[in-house]
């Protein structure tokens, strides 16, 4: 189908590549190894397949993004691919997979793969604007921003800003956030609205911060460090509507941040993580990682979306009441029907493992607290709070994935207990993302990236019995299997 | 010696793989726990892989949580269950005493064996006993046979596992291939059969099932006193709660089991059946019996007095026997409302313990069960007294200060309060004298431990009390004390225990209903330390042309209020407060809007999706006024091609040095008065933009200023925000009481000694003297808490979040020792409370 055609394009286009290989060799240069479907050998490309996949984004015209990381670095760059939904959808629906034998791993089948483009290295998570068309994912190595255009009708794939609809090599990035914005390691990807000061009307926007701080100055040793937020207009990505700082060296250690949210209703930006630059090295650039070593604060940001390039940063530790210094991803919990605010803020933190419920008063002047923490199964990762249909209403279900269990835990927030727990979807489940949930559903369907396995795990949840949770499928697998 | 490398850590992994398919247990993968060793001794030094000397370090826990204690042959097993993996844990205990003579006990549980793990197949490790996936909460089950031998084992809910087409369970182990669901069953594990496959002379049996209509997550048993043996044959009761769903109906559901013992291990059938139409949390039994079952409800939409607030009480005998199709729902006896006494507002409970028996050294008894202890799902500390059904009134009374004593009532202590909270003299034979008139207590507020409280339990009654303690006396014995010189061993009558998020565990004085304290229960002589203000108080920045700085004037003691700055003993926290002159708002630090001229000299500042009612309606009720002010951060025009006009290029040069006055407030604006500060950029005195610049974009900081009644000084605890203050007149900083920490005069013609909502103060002072002209210049002191709640905590490890705790007699070991899973890292603590402080005290098993 379309990659056929992808596969046909990349041949004419990289007839000589083979010479241009060997040119590189005889230069004492690492060789150009592209990813399937594009290569290796692009005269024959692989089939086209998932490779430590990270991101996951569901296109409102059905399709499943999948950000392929090339952890490994066995290739020259990662991949976007999509994925059809009717395909995905028969693992839903299938009778035989609601049976007890879990459903045995399988390869995609190459017409699934609807689209597939090239991008940079260390994928994290994917996002798609509000456009539904295109997709943004960071490369934390290059400091560049990966976009694809979508083809909603076909699924097919490109480069944003690219030289056309079969323009599917976009290694080079959509745009080097790390020149551009000091922005050295774009990892979450959120879209939003923001309001310069003294507009009238509110700017579709994407957020993306930083996981690797920029180091403003060394003075005696001492590093000091910012981490830059950008509001991108999704009319032209190109163009910031804003850059500020999410956290300087006056402001919160200036920091980089993991997860982050935007709370429509407050107009806010809420951030999580840690992440700093190590000094006291001899040689090279100062290196960058998680502050767990650093620190034994866990900071939540609440950053504003309407100040421009000087938005105002609030900061709350919830180390004190739970002794972690590690979060690992947020979300928001449902609006209150009254306020219209969401009162609560999901957290799943580190050292210790737990679902951290943390109050937002509706009252700006009361304080944000963490109101609950819940023991969670080994090394929680991602979570997604589950979109209930209009027929379904009911307490917040949050899904959260378990790296080192291999599994997803279902967290009921009306109990405030871990309700389900679905296992061996494979070695470190990563990024969740949810279907469109329709009235008339009974579960939500959710799909997992599942990172060393080269896999997606399709998994479904009962909305009512929370605790029925099932394995629907396993899609992929990697050449060598993990240990 | 030689290094393990990786060819060997891939042999003994594969003779561990072959080895459990032998014998249907494991040790978990090697790899990582020899890693996990070696870095906890990297990290935790000498003195945590010293604890190994006991057989500690080689545990391998993922997220520790529940604990029960089951007999198995001569000893006892303690099991812990692994949340984050499939599996329980298991450490012998022998309970064999030595005979009278001092000759070696007559056991086989030797002491090699004695506080060790049960080993897994290579036998320098702990065994892992699978019994399904994230196993939660563990009841023991304790039963002799017809012949006098032991049967135990435990019940464990919680657990997820495979399960076929009709729920049927296929495995339960983690390396099963399959869809895995919550399991509707409660796992049975028969702990001698276990004791006897590590010792090889028996295969190790699979749990057993005992099916349920929804997963469990809780589970007790009857809990024997201490010292009490089981009757030969007979069975005993124990109760399991289900996972309730209110939003899609599925309610929750008590089933009654009978454990009998049989030949094979103990077998468990469900007798009775009922439905709840609550969100329960966790269930209780009062120690030595079985009447009567509490339950923790933490339903959502409470109501005070009614659903979602406190505990029902269910008498077991009504649970009726299970039948198909829909249950009956439960009969309850009467709910125990925890409301909250200062707010009214209801208050669920998420975990539960009932009181042993005890005597008071003054000689009051209670029976057990008098008291329950709470643990509430805002993460507080709750005392019900069972005789009321209600919150428990404040703390008893020590006999009048001149040592009088009240007509009727003998010591104080003995004065009975009610449920109304008059307060009856009790007379001789024990009946009640009538109720002072006009006299009322109130009922006590919530202890507060650092973090969110957990789970909750009691100290048992000692088998025995140690040489030397009077008759009746009580003996639970917790040594208290801050340091070497310090520390004392102190008998309490009922000593509660609570564990936190924060990862530590805390002891109550139970009769009491106060923190054991390290401060004043180690100095019984002194005077309970009180709070005190540190009146060396700092001021920054210094003002302009040397003014000089305001002055904090802490309010003077009297009658009511003997501390400087009336802190309050339990009140004050042990904290830093901060007053800020023209400081930021709360929520309003930063704000973009737009700036337009308003009338013919006034500003209208409108800010995009901020609604200003919620500040001018806060629950501070003094957030925000007409009179504060703003000042301009930086001055923009959203359109990157036009240019500002030159007056706000200059003004954007001092960013935030200028504030204009609130005039109006609207529901997203302010209307400004032009700034009166300073010159403008053409030297004209204060600054109004001209109307040539507007509109224009703005960053704007709100302060505090002249508004509500010209409070230009806010108030903060730490983080927390306490209200406005103004120049010259007292403000007083309520907190909420954590602690009764003192001993409590009841005088039935003057109550003012007894502690009040009204009289929760956390300080009081004045600030005096010249106003600043700094904005956000800060005046900051401290205050001392005074109290030192004893605690105990795994210092040796990263990350917190303690779990359950659970406390243990034995005829060998009379005394109590505590286990609490220190989930968060990985750990289980073991505490003599006799020796905290003493050299293996306190042990951490990793």
């Amino acid at each position: 189908m379309l990659v056929h055609a992808i596969e046909r394009t990349v041949r004419r286009g990289l007839v000589a590549v083979p010479l241009a290989c060997a040119l590189l060799c005889a230069c004492d240069t690492v060789p150009t190894i592209l990813p399937p479907p594009f290569g290796p050998n692009t005269n024959s490309p692989q089939a086209p397949r998932l490779f430590f996949p990270t991101g996951l984004a569901v296109a409102p015209s059905g399709q499943l993004l999948v950000a392929n990381a090339n952890f490994d670095q066995a290739f020259s760059a990662g991949t976007v691919v999509s994925l059809d939904p009717s395909y995905l959808n028969s693992f839903f629906t299938n009778a035989e997979s609601s049976s007890s034998v879990a459903p045995p791993p399988v390869d995609i089948p190459r017409a699934a793969f609807l689209g597939a483009a090239m991008i940079g290295n260390y994928a994290g998570p994917l996002t798609i604007d509000q456009t539904g068309l295109r997709a943004f994912t960071g490369s934390r190595d290059t400091g560049t921003l990966n976009a694809l255009t979508l083809d909603p009708a076909t699924g097919a794939l490109s480069c944003s800003g690219g030289t056309g609809s079969s323009d599917v090599d976009c290694r080079s990035g959509f745009m080097n956030t790390a020149s551009r914005f000091n922005l050295l390691g774009p990892y979450a990807i959120v879209p939003g609205v923001s309001r310069l000061p003294g507009a009238t009307t509110d700017v579709p926007v994407l957020f993306v911060s930083t996981l690797i701080p920029y180091i403003d100055t060394v003075i005696s040793s001492t590093l000091y460090t910012s981490a830059p937020l950008a509001a991108l207009r999704v009319s032209d990505p190109t163009q910031p509507l804003w850059v500020g700082n999410a956290s300087s060296d006056l402001i919160a250690g200036g920091i980089g941040a993991g997860p982050m949210i935007f709370d429509a209703q407050r107009r806010k930006l809420v951030l999580g993580g840690c992440y700093t630059r190590f000094g006291g090295q001899n040689v090279g650039a100062p290196s960058s990682g998680k502050c767990t070593t650093t620190t034994s604060a866990n900071l939540i940001r609440f950053v504003g979306v309407d100040e421009g390039p000087n938005p105002g940063v609030q900061v709350v530790d919830i180390a004190s009441s739970i002794s972690s210094n590690d979060t690992e991803d947020l979300a928001l919990g449902n609006n209150d029907p009254t306020s219209g605010l969401a009162q609560t803020l999901y957290a799943v933190t580190r050292t210790p493992d737990l679902l951290v419920e943390i109050g937002l008063p509706s009252d700006p002047t009361q304080t944000v607290q963490v109101t609950r923490a819940t023991s969670m199964p080994i090394a929680p990762s991602q979570m997604i709070r589950l979109a209930r249909p209009s027929d379904q209403p009911g307490p917040d279900l949050i899904a959260v994935t378990l790296e080192s269990s291999r599994s997803v835990a279902i967290y009921d927030a009306s109990a405030g207990q871990v309700v389900g727990q679905i296992e061996n979807l494979g070695v470190s489940p990563f990024a969740i993302a949810q279907f469109p949930a329709h009235p008339g559903d009974t579960t939500a369907r959710l799909a997992v990236s599942v990172f060393e396995e080269c896999r997606v795990a399709l998994i479904d949840v009962n909305f009512a019995r929370p605790w029925e949770v099932r394995l629907r499928g396993r899609l992929g697998s990697c050449p060598i299997a993990p240990p | 010696m030689r290094r393990l490398d990786h060819s060997d850590l891939d042999a003994i992994d594969a003779s561990v793989a072959l080895v459990r398919a032998q014998h249907g247990f494991r040790v978990i993968g090697l790899r990582r726990l020899l890693s996990a060793s070696l870095l906890a001794c990297v990290l935790f030094g000498v003195q945590s892989c010293t604890a190994a000397g006991s057989g500690t370090t080689q545990s391998n826990f993922f997220a520790p949580a529940g604990l029960a204690v089951a007999p198995a042959r001569d000893r006892d097993l303690l099991f812990i269950a692994s949340t984050g993996g499939d599996d329980l844990r298991a450490i012998s205990m022998c309970n064999t005493p030595s005979p009278a003579d001092g000759g070696a006990p007559v056991t086989t549980c030797t002491d090699a064996e004695d506080f060790h793990f049960l080993p897994g197949p290579i036998r320098v490790f702990a065994g892992s006993f699978p019994v399904g996936d994230r196993p939660v909460r563990l009841a023991s089950v304790n039963l002799r046979d017809g012949s006098g031998a032991v049967v135990g084992g435990v019940l464990v809910a919680g657990v997820a596992a495979l399960v076929d087409a009709t729920g049927g369970v296929v495995d339960g182990g983690s390396a099963d291939a399959g869809t895995v669901v919550a399991l509707p069953a409660l796992k049975l594990v028969d702990s001698v059969n276990l004791l006897d496959a590590t010792k090889h002379t028996a295969t190790m049996k699979v749990p057993s099932d005992i099916t349920l209509d929804a997963p469990p997550i809780d589970v007790v048993s009857l809990q024997l006193l201490t010292g009490q043996t089981p009757a030969s044959g007979a069975s005993q009761p124990a109760f399991v709660l289900t996972q309730a769903n209110v939003a899609s109906g599925v309610p929750a559901e008590i089933s009654a089991l009978s454990l009998t013992p049989s030949a094979s291990g103990p077998v468990a059938t469900v007798v009775g059946r009922c439905a709840l139409d609550i969100l329960a949390t966790r269930l209780a039994l009062v120690p030595g019996r079985s009447d009567l079952l509490y339950v923790g409800d933490g339903s959502p939409n409470a109501v005070a007095g009614g659903i979602g607030d406190g505990a029902l009480e269910i008498v077991t005998a009504k649970i009726p026997a299970p039948t198909s199709g829909t249950l009956a729902p439960c009969v309850i006896n009467r709910r125990l409302p925890a409301t909250d006494a200062a707010t009214g507002k209801p208050r669920g409970l998420a975990s539960l313990a009932l009181s042993p028996a005890y005597t008071t050294i003054d000689g009051r008894s209670y029976p057990a069960g008098a008291q329950l202890l709470a643990a509430s799902t805002d993460g507080l500390v709750v005392f019900l007294r069972t005789d009321l059904g209600t919150v428990a009134p404040i703390p008893p009374f020590t006999p009048l200060a001149d040592g009088g004593t009240v007509i009727g009532v003998i010591d104080g202590r003995t004065a009975y309060v009610t449920a109304d909270g008059g307060v009856a003299p009790v007379l001789a034979d024990g009946g009640l004298d009538a109720p002072f008139a006009g006299v009322a207590v109130q009922p006590m507020e919530p202890l507060r431990v650092n973090g969110l409280a957990r789970e909750v339990s009691y100290l048992q009654t000692p088998l025995t009390c140690p040489a030397g303690t009077a008759p009746n006396a009580p003996c639970e014995i917790i040594r208290v004390g801050s340091s070497i010189n310090s520390f004392l061993s102190v008998n309490f009558a009922l000593v509660g225990l609570v564990t936190s998020t924060d990862g530590s565990m805390v002891f109550i004085d139970g009769d009491d209903r106060r923190f054991i304290s390290d401060t004043r229960d180690s100095n019984a002589a002194a005077i309970p330390t009180q709070p005190a203000v540190n009146t060396s108080y700092s001021f920054s920045p210094a003002q302009p042309n040397g003014q000089a700085a305001p002055v904090v004037a802490f309010a003077s003691t009297n009658s009511a209020e003997i501390n400087l700055g009336w802190t309050t003993a339990g009140v004050s926290r042990q904290s830093t407060w901060r007053a800020i002159w023209h400081a930021q708002v709360p929520g309003l630090e930063r704000q973009g809007g737009k700036l337009t001229r308003e009338g013919t000299t006034q500003l209208r500042f409108t800010m995009p999706g901020v609604d200003l009612t919620r500040w001018t309606n806060s629950a501070l009720n003094d957030a925000l006024d007409v009179g504060d002010v703003l000042a301009f951060e930086a001055y923009s025009l959203p359109d990157p091609a036009a240019t500002l006009c030159p007056e706000l290029v200059i003004e954007n040069e001092n960013p935030l040095s200028r504030e204009f006055t609130i005039a109006a407030i609207g529901p997203d604006y302010f209307i400004l008065n032009p700034s009166k500060q300073g010159l403008s950029g053409n030297g004209a005195p204060g600054f109004n933009p001209p109307d040539s610049c507007l509109p224009a974009g703005a960053t704007v900081e709100v302060r505090t200023g002249a508004g509500l009644g010209n409070k230009p000084w806010l108030v903060i605890q730490g983080d927390l925000i306490h209200g406005r203050a103004a120049m010259n007149q007292q403000f007083i900083g309520a907190e909420t009481r954590f602690d009764y920490p003192l001993q409590y005069v009841f005088d039935p013609t003057n109550l003012a000694s007894l502690p009040t909502f009204s009289d929760d103060i956390g300080v009081a002072f004045t600030i005096t003297g010249q106003e600043p002209v700094t904005p956000q210049s800060t005046l900051t002191f401290g205050i001392t808490s005074g109290q030192s709640p004893t605690r105990v905590s795994d210092t040796g490890s990263a990350g917190g979040f303690a779990g359950a705790v659970l406390t243990y007699t034995s005829l060998k070991l009379p005394g109590n020792l505590v286990f609490f899973s220190s989930t968060g890292s990985d750990s289980l603590l073991q505490i003599d409370p006799s020796l905290i402080g003493v050299t293996n005290g306190v042990i951490a098993y990793r």
